[in-house]
């Protein structure tokens, strides 16, 4: 009895580590078909096409740690905790919204994923590829394990620009010469353009 | 047992405890500015790019020339531009001793301007799978260690820095369409040609980019630095690749 359960407790482990990068790469493929279906949908008006596609993005992304890393640690944790979720409010409204609306620029092109790789033990990155009529632009989806097991996005490379480095340099020149509030402020005031 | 058990849970779950410290690490921590000498004028300069993309080439230019070259023709160019390419990244390849993609440059070229019509298409991506490689002498420096010295914005043509303009100019050596009075071929004229197939080329690739160009710059909170750190980052991949 003992052994049959140490064999099946070593026997889940090693299937759910072994198959854990084809599972992300899946979940990419099929959310990016969702995605590519609902965007060649020519008879869903614009607004009903974001809403569905942020009920599809929304799952795989963890925008709250997003967040935390476009300020750094030392900003992140000099904040309070009102700062913090107004700043999370706004952040995450304006990410959604700029993701969505780059999604509409790829409509005609194929996308190509490769395997995913395992950087590190909580981290697994996916390379994909833009596929124009000119060009071939890579995209790299980063991953990481959640402490519940579950893997989500927490930045994006767009060829080779990564969203949470360029939002990082922006917001500490921004933070030089501003107070947190009128920061948010600003943020805000974009998003809502 | 019961030990053993326990023990077991709390080594597969420690294990991926992990802090936000962890994440903190894969960015770099701007502490100090970048080195830009001429970032007054390179703020100037992006401002009247911006302006002119916004204002004049988007709304009238590029709406004009759409009229008259559908994006279909507009990429075909931009194919045959690409195609003519080969010679730049065919020794850049070689600089970087990158052999293999040397290789694959030549069958390309090979292909595409006979079965591609003078390039005008691209059946090598597209049937044979033979992938394009996008080197220029700028990365061939990146790749022996160089660094990229200071931004430089330059009118129309947008960000670039000093390393990969020096490599820009040394390019030209290697470029078909580029002209110059102590070379034996050349395959246009005069330099005045030359530049007129600069500024097209340009022209063309930019129509093509439009759209990308006004999403992408939405992202801003300050623009300037924004598109010079996308650039830095943008190169970095290529160098690397």
């Amino acid at each position: 009895m003992r052994s049959f359960f140490a064999i099946l407790i070593l026997g889940m482990f090693f299937t759910l580590s072994a198959s854990i990068e084809d599972d992300i790469t899946n979940t990419l493929v099929v959310n990016s078909e969702k995605v590519t279906s609902i965007l060649r949908d020519k008879n869903m008006p614009i607004k009903e096409q974001d809403v569905e596609l942020i009920r599809v993005v929304d799952p795989l992304f963890d925008f709250d740690l997003m967040g935390r890393l476009c300020l750094g640690k030392s900003i992140y944790n000099s904040l309070s905790q009102e700062q913090k979720s107004r700043f999370h409010d706004v952040f995450n409204r304006r990410i959604k919204e700029s993701y969505i609306s780059k999604l509409h620029l790829y409509t005609d092109e194929k996308l190509e994923f490769q395997r995913a790789e395992r950087v590190k033990d909580t981290r697994i990155t996916v390379l994909s590829y833009f596929i124009t009529k000119t060009e071939r632009k890579p995209v790299l989806y980063k991953f990481y394990e959640t402490d519940n097991k579950k893997w989500l996005i927490y930045d994006v490379d767009i060829f080779g620009v990564s969203i949470v480095q360029t939002y990082r340099n922006q917001f500490s020149a921004a933070l030089k010469t501003k107070t947190f509030e009128q920061f948010v402020d600003e943020l805000d005031l974009n998003t809502t353009e | 047992m019961r030990y053993l058990l326990l023990l077991l849970f709390v080594v597969i779950f420690s294990s991926h405890a992990e802090s936000i410290d962890d994440f903190d690490d894969e960015y770099v921590e701007k502490k100090q500015e970048p080195f830009d000498p001429l970032s007054g004028y390179n703020r100037v300069m992006t401002n009247f790019n911006d302006y002119l993309y916004m204002n004049i080439l988007d709304p009238y230019l590029f709406k004009g020339y759409d009229y008259v070259a559908p994006k279909v023709v507009r990429s075909s160019i931009q194919c045959f531009f690409d195609n003519l390419k080969f010679p730049i990244t065919f020794v850049n390849n070689l600089l970087q001793l990158k052999f293999k993609r040397a290789w694959v440059d030549i069958e390309r070229f090979g292909v595409n301007t006979t079965i591609g019509l003078f390039g005008f298409f691209d059946p090598a991506s597209t049937w044979l799978k033979l992938e394009k490689s996008d080197e220029d002498f700028g990365q061939t420096l990146g790749y022996y260690g160089v660094g990229s010295g200071f931004p430089i914005t330059l009118p129309f043509f947008g960000q670039y820095n000093l390393r990969d303009l020096v490599g820009v100019t040394a390019d030209a050596a290697a470029d078909p369409l580029y002209y110059d009075d102590y070379r034996k071929y050349n395959m246009i004229t005069n330099k005045y040609e030359a530049w007129g197939i600069v500024v097209y080329k340009q022209f063309n690739e930019g129509s093509l980019r439009a759209k990308e160009y006004k999403e992408f710059r939405k992202d801003a909170i300050d623009l300037y630095p924004f598109i010079r750190d996308a650039y830095e980052q943008n190169r970095n991949m290529l160098i690397k690749e």
